[in-house]
């Protein structure tokens, strides 16, 4: 009998172990294939929308793509320290100026790909209402959550954005500093806006559509009242498929491409709009 | 992508597969750590037990960020330095480096207290014996501790299956190349993508009740008849 236990045991480790060790013989496997495989370095708040684009791509073409969604911040640190990737997909311009200098962007190869608006929520019972940006002076929120300005892209355009404005006698920002509760990213303002009473969010126009059956939009940053949001896109100067690479930043251009871009909310950009800088 | 349930698989098969690695790493060092602060006296060894626990104290994202800097191309273990290409960040080895040191401090502090358990006169008969330092410890205590040894490496690993903050800096949430369950969670999360979360969550309760009642059934104390 523990003789039959013992064995019993070593044949669930063995098939599990089995298991485990096949699948990464396949994974092997699958890296040696004769497609160009791409690693493409992007923004968390791309994430669902690259991957559609990505699917599409690669039914047209003969090409293998991977993502490494993450903040744009640790992307660059990535970036450098490694030599990792072929196509960087930044949240903003600065990361992708941080890049530049470091020399793993060729200066001028940089395209500004999209734009977004910042848009203020509040949880789905909530019954303010605003009619112009200043009405934030009045309003009694507990917390106005928004990504960590320092490092987070959304949350820098919406200090920025808030700094232009003012109350009666000083300014927004200043009003409403001792009320910011800073976020990790931008999914995390949506989400503390949702789970608490009393508190605002600012987010992008995409994140709140991506939640909006759980979230309310207050007010919408118009693009020309608020900071210039540019997603910029550049071939990294250590691709060994640059071919491929080029292919791919062109796909994102395309009519194909636009439409889910503007399918999840994004703005894309006309590729000959001159740079803001 | 992790869009279908293969590749969610292929997450699990691979989280289980590089946890069980860094388990691997860990251990041997690990125990030799953990025997020698358990039996010995030494100069800077409150030093050495305080460097050893650090990983457990400091923010995942802060030692993932150390490991960055150490395997950057120009860190004391890049390129620049070594003249070779180890070519660790944004591949699975950074998976099982990172998992294996986060998941140090955890075996070292159990396999010490499960060290310092056996009763140190065994030893001494033994070393009147003219038993090594190395002889006592495979001879004597090693067997003594199997079961503390056995629950280090349970740690060890279950620590391992959940890492993420350092995994995600070193090496990345690229799907299908470096992605663990816990990155693919947080992807889905992100993504706002709430099917796919749940879906994940399943799964990652399911395998880590398995994984632990596997190891635990394992550890159980054999039922012997007493004298």
């Amino acid at each position: 009998m523990p003789t039959f236990q013992k064995m019993k045991r070593a044949l669930i480790f063995t098939v599990l172990l089995g298991w485990i060790l096949s699948g990464s013989a396949c994974t092997s496997r699958a890296s040696e294939t004769v497609r160009p495989e791409l690693l493409v370095f992007a923004a968390a708040s791309l994430t669902d929308v690259l991957k559609e684009i990505g699917d599409l791509y690669q039914n047209q073409f003969e090409v293998d793509l991977e993502f490494n969604f993450n903040g744009s911040g640790v992307l660059t640190q990535q970036i450098l320290a490694s030599s990792k990737g072929d196509v960087f997909v930044s949240a903003n311009q600065e990361w992708m100026d941080v890049i530049e200098q470091a020399g793993r962007v060729e200066a001028g190869a940089r395209r500004e790909l999209l734009s977004n608006r910042l848009v203020i929520i509040a949880d789905a019972g909530s019954s303010w209402e605003m009619e112009a940006a200043t009405d934030l002076c009045q309003l009694d929120f507990r917390f106005l959550a928004l990504g960590n300005p320092e490092a987070v892209p959304a949350g820098r355009y919406a200090k920025q954005w808030l700094e232009t404005l003012s109350c009666r006698d000083q300014g927004l920002w200043e009003a409403v500093a001792d009320r910011v509760s800073p976020a990790p990213d931008v999914r995390a303002v949506v989400g503390q806006v949702e789970a608490a009473h009393g508190v605002l969010g600012i987010v992008y126009q995409t994140d709140y559509l991506a939640a909006r059956d759980r979230i309310q939009r207050l007010y919408t940053v118009s693009p020309d009242q608020g900071p210039a949001i540019r997603y910029a896109v550049s071939r990294l100067t250590h691709t060994t498929h640059s071919q491929a690479a080029e292919s791919w930043i062109e796909f994102l251009f395309s009519d194909a491409a636009r439409t889910l871009f503007e399918k999840h909310g994004f703005l894309p950009l006309e590729d000959e709009l001159p740079t803001q800088d | 992508m992790p869009t279908t349930p293969d590749t969610a698989f292929e997450a699990v098969r691979a989280t289980l597969l590089w946890a069980g690695l860094s388990t691997a790493l860990v251990m041997i060092p690990g125990t030799l750590l953990a025997y020698l602060l358990a039996r010995f006296e030494f100069r800077g060894k409150q030093v050495l037990s305080t460097l050893l626990s650090l990983p457990l104290v400091l923010p995942p994202t802060a030692v993932g960020y150390l490991l960055l800097r150490t395997f950057a191309q120009q860190g004391p273990l890049g390129r620049a330095t070594l003249g070779i290409d180890l070519d660790i960040l944004l591949t699975w080895k950074a998976v099982v480096i990172a998992c294996a040191v986060m998941s140090l401090p955890l075996v070292v502090r159990t396999a010490r207290v499960s060290f310092e358990n056996v009763n140190p006169r065994y030893e001494m008969m033994a070393r009147t014996l003219g038993y090594g330092p190395l002889h006592r410890l495979l001879a004597i205590t090693l067997p003594l501790s199997t079961r503390g040894l056995l629950a280090a490496m349970i740690l060890g690993f279950t620590r391992a299956m959940g890492e993420f903050g350092a995994t995600v800096i070193v090496a990345g949430n690229i799907p299908g190349r470096t992605q663990t369950l816990s990155s693919a969670i947080f992807s889905a999360q992100q993504s706002g993508n709430e099917p796919q979360a749940n879906f994940l969550l399943v799964i990652a309760l399911g395998v880590g009740f398995t994984a632990v009642y596997l190891t635990e059934s394992l550890s159980r104390p054999r039922k012997t008849a007493r004298p």
